[in-house]
């Protein structure tokens, strides 16, 4: 006799409750958990018009086994979740918690890929001082932040640093086919996120790592939505790398550099205008969505300045805001003095706005090749966007 | 057109920005059609530990602009640390005219490395348009690089037709340390001239697709993107040292002896002429355990048969002097003689 579908057979726990309602994290189509199409597992069923040629057909299953996995038309097995809009696959937990999206911004050049690898290297190991912790959600779809990591804090041996991101092909975009177009979406790090002394994770933590050439006026179109994720993220990183401006350089007591300057408050104007776009918000409304400075390469400007940064901001039982605050107030003070274009572009455009030091490196890789890479307040930008919810610990925190 | 673009990182682009940037161009080009040769800049991960050569890209694609399928030779490598000091690559590309793409064998073209920029000098600026490519013959000789490397030059007909056949292109896994390019060389010489430029050509897996050509690919069996396709991924050729080769007798003996033009002699004498006829679509992949295999999804073109198929080529083999040679000159002269002979009594008779 078949066990009947109820509460009390055991072949239905334990219980998984789906969110209502979740956004594709590369084409931000908004779907039911019901619509997700499944990934089939047979090889014989290689192909898919939308993802490829080379992807396994994404279907919408009517069969499925005793524990929910759906059955492909060959008979097997299928536990991979697609978007039914674009087909990219969409990581389990996402159906199951809710999403939380920060978008990495910077110009080119800045540091992005260096801080993000040191962040999430830090956040997956210091729970403690970071009261916050993350675990891969598909391991598969983080290899690249794998290979940056095992490249920064791996053995040691051959080049320490990281290839310039490319502003297309390669595994951090993806080309899909939507009604007979080519479209290219970006391919974001989904990880679970653990908070403090929770038994296990709460949400889903995605991060996107664009090109910087992407955040320059005019390089995000309908055929390359690279940076859509700004009209959803809630909150932002904005990395801004003191040592690419001659004020700044000025400010803290570095030497000038013959390279040209790059105007890092064109990128963060450009930002500004697309989040506005993208959220259908009027030109000259100020943006509620938080906004987190890292200011990067700390270890080579942040003792000129007189920035603090030696308690951990985040350690369980502290309080962040005041180390937060100390920081945020010295560094907008070099802001203002070396970029006051900067000051003002951010002033005009954003309500709730920390700036904080940070360094993913810890020294300069050019002069000590073999030095150990020693990350300084890597994962505190992150954190503190993560915390800037209405639960988080910076929830009423306005610097 | 004939134009080209090349695309690296500097600290000022042609058209402004910073980063990956274009730093030259033809004078003229659109700028959707350097858009879209800039997209195709960008140069995959590859293995730990790969050399230069090793994650360099030489690759024929098309591309579809302005409606048209147009051709694209491209050139992208890595090149020294750039302005910001990481890891810089300069991508070289150069659209063919039709007339070009009649003239040139496409490994060739890609062999001729002094066509192709190593890195860029200078500010950005744009180019001035190239003279027309000079003819460039495809490989003649027998397969020798797949002889070297497989024992037998006759895997690079099973392989050429087998990869030939695939509707989304193919990836043929060669083991490290030989040559690709120098196998895709003699690969694409294997096919007559035309059905050369109805596949692209690269040294390194680019995604199958099968709008609006596909592209064969001899790539390293360390290739990150290899190691993670799907099991018996239909678009995978593995060549095995050792195994008789299973392809055409014409296509075998064309790998093994090569086209015999440079040896006088024979070649006047020469009349065999063997039909190659390009396979239809593409086979089922393998399947462990011999279930009967569903075919790989092949596209709607493939799938409609001969009819969205080109018409069969014909490839000269040249096999033997023709012993009778002599006998069909006298029957010639014979004809022609008494063909004027009866012209010349009609001219009389009228006269």
């Amino acid at each position: 006799m078949a066990a009947p579908a109820t509460a009390s057979n055991p072949l239905m726990h334990p219980v998984r409750d789906l969110v209502g309602r979740l956004h594709c994290p590369s084409c931000w189509h908004a779907m039911r958990p019901a619509d997700v199409l499944f990934i089939a597992e047979d090889p014989r069923l290689v192909g898919d018009p939308v993802a490829g040629a080379d992807e396994p057909l994404r279907f919408l299953p009517s069969r499925f086994d005793l524990t929910g996995a759906a059955i492909d038309p060959e008979g097997a097995r299928c536990t991979r979740l697609a978007c039914p809009r674009c087909r990219r696959e969409v990581p389990r937990p996402m159906l199951e918690l809710p999403a939380k999206i920060l978008s990495v911004v910077g110009a080119p050049g800045a540091g992005k890929s260096h801080l993000l690898a040191s962040a999430l290297w830090s956040m997956r190991r210091d729970l403690d001082r970071l009261g916050l912790q993350v675990m891969d959600a598909e391991p598969r779809l983080n290899a690249r932040l794998h290979a940056w990591e095992n490249r920064l804090f791996g053995s040691g041996g051959g080049a320490r640093r990281l290839e310039k991101t490319e502003t297309s092909g390669g595994a951090g975009y993806a080309s899909v086919r939507i009604e007979g177009r080519t479209e290219v979406v970006p391919a974001p790090f989904v990880f679970a996120l653990r908070r403090g002394q929770e038994p296990s994770p709460s949400s889903t933590l995605v991060l996107y790592d664009n090109a910087g050439e992407h955040f320059l006026p005019g390089a995000d179109d309908a055929l390359r939505p690279v940076t859509r994720h700004l009209g959803r993220s809630e909150a932002i990183v904005f990395v801004l790398d003191p040592t690419q401006d001659p004020g700044f350089r000025a400010a803290v007591g570095l030497p000038p550099v013959p390279q040209p300057p790059v105007r890092q408050d064109l990128v963060l104007a450009e930002m500004a205008a697309r989040v506005r776009h993208h959220r259908g918000r009027r030109s000259d409304e100020r943006l509620e969505v938080p906004l987190v400075i890292a200011m990067a390469k700390a270890d080579l400007w942040a003792t000129a300045a007189r920035v603090p940064m030696t308690a951990d901001p985040f350690a369980i039982g502290g309080d962040p805001g005041a180390a937060l605050r100390a920081s945020h107030v010295a560094c907008l003070e070099v802001v203002r003095r070396g970029s006051p274009e900067f000051a003002a572009a951010l002033a005009a455009a954003f309500d709730r706005v920390l700036v904080v030091p940070c360094s993913g490196l810890g020294r300069d890789l050019a002069h000590e090749p073999e030095a150990p890479v020693a990350p300084r307040w890597a994962a505190v930008p992150f954190v503190a966007a993560c915390e800037f919810g209405e639960e988080g610990r910076l929830g009423g925190f306005r610097p | 057109m004939r134009c080209e673009l090349v695309h690296t990182s500097l600290p000022r682009g042609l058209d402004g920005g910073t980063g990956f940037v274009v730093a030259g161009r033809t004078g003229g080009m659109p700028r959707t059609l350097s858009d879209a040769l800039a997209d195709l800049s960008g140069l995959t991960e590859a293995w730990p530990g790969a050399s230069d050569w090793d994650r360099t890209l030489r690759a024929t694609r098309p591309i579809e602009w302005r409606g048209e399928v147009a051709w694209v030779a491209s050139v992208i490598r890595p090149c020294g640390l750039d302005h910001t000091g990481r890891g810089n690559r300069i991508a070289h590309h150069r659209m063919l005219e039709p007339a070009e793409i009649r003239a040139c064998d496409p490994v060739s073209l890609l062999l001729d490395h002094e066509r192709w920029m190593a890195s860029w000098k200078g500010d950005p600026r744009e180019l001035d348009a190239e003279p027309s490519l000079p003819t460039l013959v495809g490989h003649q000789g027998p397969a020798q690089a797949w002889q070297s490397a497989f024992g037998d030059a006759g895997m690079a007909a099973e392989m050429v037709e087998q990869a030939y056949r695939s509707g989304v292109g193919a990836w043929i896994v060669v083991p490290p340390g030989v040559d690709r390019l120098a196998l895709l060389h003699q690969l694409a010489g294997l096919l007559p001239h035309e059905n050369r430029w109805k596949r692209g050509w690269s040294t390194r897996p680019l995604r199958p697709v099968a709008d609006p050509a596909p592209v064969i690919a001899v790539v390293d069996e360390r290739e990150p993107l290899v190691c993670a396709a799907p099991p018996n991924a239909a678009w995978i050729l593995v060549p095995r040292a050792g195994e008789a080769p299973k392809a055409s007798e014409a296509m075998l003996r064309r790998a093994r002896e090569g086209v015999r033009l440079t040896e006088p002699a024979k070649a006047r004498g020469a009349s065999a002429t063997v039909a190659w006829q390009p396979p239809e679509r593409l086979g089922a992949p393998a399947v462990p355990g011999g279930a009967s295999p569903q075919a790989a999804m092949p596209p709607a073109a493939e799938v409609a048969g001969p009819a969205g198929m080109a018409p069969p080529s014909t490839i000269r083999v040249e096999l033997e002097p023709a012993p009778a040679s002599g006998f069909k000159a006298m029957w010639w002269l014979l004809g022609a003689g008494l063909v004027l002979g009866v012209l010349a009594l009609l001219w009389r008779a009228a006269a």
